[in-house]
């Protein structure tokens, strides 16, 4: 969707017409879906925060700045969202569960595998069960959305060099959570 | 160390390639435009509410003030030439017991809302001492 057809877009939606708001919905809930997943580790509470989103984007449409990207914003509503639940609940994951999963997809001669969402969960919630909110946040958006520095400061209001040290330590933290896993597996 | 890095990048790679999936993209869309429905009706309905009581109290703030404003107007147009026609034709001593007793009474003047009428009855009164002093001169 280019910015002048989002721009007629969001001009229609402001005098009410929910039925051009879908178009919105259609082009960024796959993108907020998939961060809200993994920060969140559940497919319900992703699917409970992309309407939030997507419902104070609604309420807030008559504010939005040409000059900066509907992605950005929308990305920056929801990871304030999910930042909010994640804070509430910390679930964590055996090393014994982890250990399996990890085998599998960290096998030499494995190729790319298809895995299925509660894959994913158990993954994430296991490498990350050590990670702050904010770190997780950080995390996910360079690694899995390959978003720059730049466009994490403008969503998380974090400088550059907090962003550069929260990545470094949560990277730090998910080795340590390997070698458990490996000392585990070598007892 | 380094071990541990590749390790950790393989496995991010492979989370990274397997995008969460969504079921059902368009239930979510669905439920996302009925939400908004929802809370456009309530919203407007209470605007024109609120838009429509606000107008009504107003209009009815404003019928009242003229209807008021024209039967104190219309009373004091009546009564004002009567009371001066009264004073006119009427005796000093006549005069001096109107003046001391009921005389706003009689032309319903006590109350505070008809301060104006009082006022110009006063005035009246002063008017007709002040001729009947330059008369007895």
């Amino acid at each position: 969707m280019t910015q002048k057809e989002l721009l007629d877009i969001i001009d229609e939606c402001l005098t009410g017409n929910t039925g051009k708001f879908r178009l919105i919905v259609k082009a960024y809930q796959k993108m907020l879906y998939a961060l809200s997943f993994r920060l969140l580790c559940d497919e319900e509470e992703a699917k409970d925060i992309c309407q939030e989103t997507f419902i104070k984007l609604w309420e807030n449409l008559k504010s939005y700045n040409p000059k900066y990207n509907m992605s950005t914003w929308l990305y920056r509503i929801c990871s304030n969202l999910c930042l909010d639940r994640m804070k509430k609940t910390q679930k964590s994951v055996s090393v014994e569960t982890l250990s399996v999963k990890i085998k599998e997809i960290s096998d030499e001669n494995s190729q790319l595998k298809v895995l299925e969402n509660e894959d994913v969960i158990l993954l994430i919630e296991g490498l990350s069960s050590k990670l702050t909110p904010k770190q997780k946040l950080v995390f996910t958006l360079h690694y899995f959305d390959d978003l720059t520095t730049a466009e994490i400061s403008e969503i998380t209001g974090l400088s550059a060099n907090k962003i550069k040290s929260n990545i470094y330590l949560a990277r730090k933290k998910m080795i340590e959570m390997i070698n458990k896993i490996e000392n585990y597996e070598r007892r | 160390m380094k071990e541990d890095n590749i390790k950790l990048d393989k496995i991010l790679k492979q989370l990274k390639k397997n995008v969460p999936k969504i079921e059902n993209e368009e239930e979510i869309a669905d439920a996302i435009i009925f939400q908004l429905e929802r809370k456009k009706k309530p919203q407007k309905y209470h605007f024109w509410k609120i838009m429509i009581n606000t107008a009504a109290i107003f209009l009815l703030i404003l019928v009242l003030n003229e209807v008021f404003y024209f039967r104190s107007k219309s009373t004091e147009f009546k009564t004002i030439p009567n009371l001066q026609s009264y004073y006119k034709n009427s005796n000093c001593s006549e005069y001096e017991t109107a003046k001391s007793s009921s005389v706003f009474e009689e032309f319903g003047c006590v109350n505070a809302q008809s301060r104006l009428r009082k006022e110009r009855i006063t005035q009246i009164i002063e008017t007709y001492e002040t001729d009947t002093i330059k008369k007895n001169h």
